[in-house]
């Protein structure tokens, strides 16, 4: 399983409104892809329709040339998803989140589960909380263990929509990415990265998707080779930077 | 001004405990004060009542009739709920029963008066502990039926779709988390339906069994043993303060603080 992604000519309406109009992506096996586009233009529509969350109207969405529709229960087992609010459930520990997850694939045997989690929460440094409730966690904290769920789950594709949206400290921002950037490094997994944030998109992915206000269309992909760790303020991603204002100013006048 | 705190501490706890004796001392005086303007019969005194208290913890009658009743009681909870997950659950993820239940079932049952229900549980069952259960069931029910209706309609969607989007699978998101996201909920229901299924064990018995405190009861009241009545009441107000204290909130406070909400 490589986890390539593709939409073909996606279109979504709520009635009468259109909210995507054939977005067309291919997005390849353990690739750093960020969907960016402005507030409301349907991104997080678009990772809901991918994860088949949401049904859609027109199109096909495909993982590793699959149909998602016909993948059914199997779908589980081919992506993840990291919230832009954790969601844990309060009345289990970080560990006990992780392990939820596991149980609710249906892995059986106990030690592995626990094995399993004890293992992601030491990849996002949450080893020692293993046995800590969410309310127990700062905001970093609890999106930590949001990531580390979805690392649990092994599944050939990631999707993450706005994960660092809910935080408010620049340090905890800064750590959640290093530790997103770190991981994918580590398992080349397929990361398609929601955010509205051009800095945030920049500084992660290696390809960039740039989708136009409602309806929505792909309106340019642009792939970064710039090598990491990437300094913002670099005059490459400066040129990047006012390339993309400028296509955006244009696109929404 | 710590130490002032400590100071005044103990002496705010002595006006506290003195406050708790004085109000019961008002209560017991103007018992004693009913009791000599009605007489015993109507009224007995608060020395006559305890004395018949102690006879009945001393005696075998206690240890014949409590467990009966608690057991009808239990059992009228454990059926109620039973009963209102699965009706509750049919309702949910049935279209047709949930509009019978939400317009006929659910209404008519809360309306349906708790001696009507008496009266034909002794035509259906006869009497003893299956019509005093009937009379509970039919009663504790809609507490049930709404305190889960309602969880239901407040779960956290959020969280009942990351764990669809793991398990692709309703009833594994049923299990491992609406389950669990009700149980304080079923909670709140159990205490209150505990409560009033206890006081209608008492009603059932008194009109639909040969044997409880119900029963006894009302034999003493037949007699005119008002004295009886009195201590059977009081020792019954105890068994509900225990069961409150050293069962539900033991289980409050050792389980369900889980069940706070996630804080910033």
């Amino acid at each position: 399983m490589s986890g390539a992604l593709n939409t073909e000519k996606l279109s979504k309406s709520y009635g009468l409104l259109q909210v995507l109009a054939d977005v067309s992506l291919s997005v390849q096996g353990g690739s750093f892809t960020c969907i960016f586009g402005p507030s409301g233009c349907g991104k997080t529509t678009f990772l809901r329709i991918l994860a088949g969350l949401e049904p859609f109207n027109g199109g096909a969405v495909e993982i590793d040339g699959q149909d998602v529709r016909a993948l059914g229960t199997g779908l589980g087992r081919q992506l993840s998803i990291v919230w832009q609010d954790p969601r844990l459930v309060p009345w289990r520990t970080a560990g006990g989140n992780v392990e939820l997850a596991l149980e609710l694939r249906g892995e059986a045997d106990r030690r592995r589960r626990r094995e399993v989690a004890r293992e992601v929460l030491r990849l996002v440094d949450l080893e020692s909380y293993y046995d800590r409730l969410p309310r127990e966690l700062s905001g970093g904290m609890r999106q930590r263990v949001n990531l580390a769920r979805a690392l649990a789950l092994d599944t050939p594709v990631i999707l993450m929509d706005e994960p660092l949206s809910n935080l408010n400290e620049i340090t905890e921002k800064r750590d959640l990415m290093e530790k997103i950037l770190r991981l994918w490094e580590l398992r080349r997994k397929t990361i398609v990265y929601i955010t509205h944030l051009l800095n945030e998109a920049l500084y992660l992915c290696d390809r960039l998707v740039l989708l136009s206000a409602k309806p929505t269309v792909v309106v340019e992909t642009v792939d970064l080779t710039i090598p990491r760790p990437r300094d913002l303020t670099a005059e490459d991603l400066e040129t990047i930077k006012r390339r993309v204002n400028m296509l955006y100013r244009d696109v929404l006048v | 001004m710590m130490e002032a705190a400590l100071i005044a501490q103990p002496r705010g706890q002595r006006r506290q405990v003195l406050g708790y004796l004085l109000s019961y001392l008002v209560v017991l005086a103007a018992w004693q004060l009913m009791s000599l303007r009605l007489g015993p019969t109507v009224m007995p005194s608060p020395l006559e009542t305890a004395r018949a208290a102690l006879t009945i913890l001393s005696t075998p009658v206690l240890a014949q009739h409590v467990p009966i009743t608690i057991f009808r009681t239990v059992a009228g909870v454990v059926v109620s709920a039973a009963l209102a997950v699965l009706l509750v659950l049919g309702a949910r993820y049935l279209a047709p029963f949930r509009v019978f239940f939400l317009n006929a079932f659910y209404p008519g049952l809360r309306a349906v008066p708790p001696v009507s229900i008496a009266l034909l549980a002794i035509v259906w069952f006869s009497l003893g502990t299956k019509a005093v259960v009937f009379v509970i069931v039919v009663t504790v029910l809609p507490i049930y039926l709404i305190a889960l209706w309602e969880g239901l309609k407040v779960l956290d969607e959020g969280l009942l779709e990351m764990g669809y989007a793991v398990a692709r699978n309703r009833f594994a998101v049923f299990r491992k988390l609406a389950a669990p996201m009700l149980v304080p909920t079923m909670f709140s229901a159990t205490k209150l339906g505990f409560s009033v299924s206890f006081k209608l064990a008492l009603v059932g018995e008194l009109l639909a069994a040969t044997e409880g405190i119900g029963y006894v009861m009302h034999a003493a009241q037949q007699e005119y043993k008002t004295h009886l009545v009195i201590a059977w009441t009081v020792i019954m107000l105890a068994v509900v303060v225990l069961v409150e204290h050293y069962v539900f909130n033991l289980v409050e406070r050792k389980y369900l603080y889980r069940w706070e909400t996630t804080k910033e």
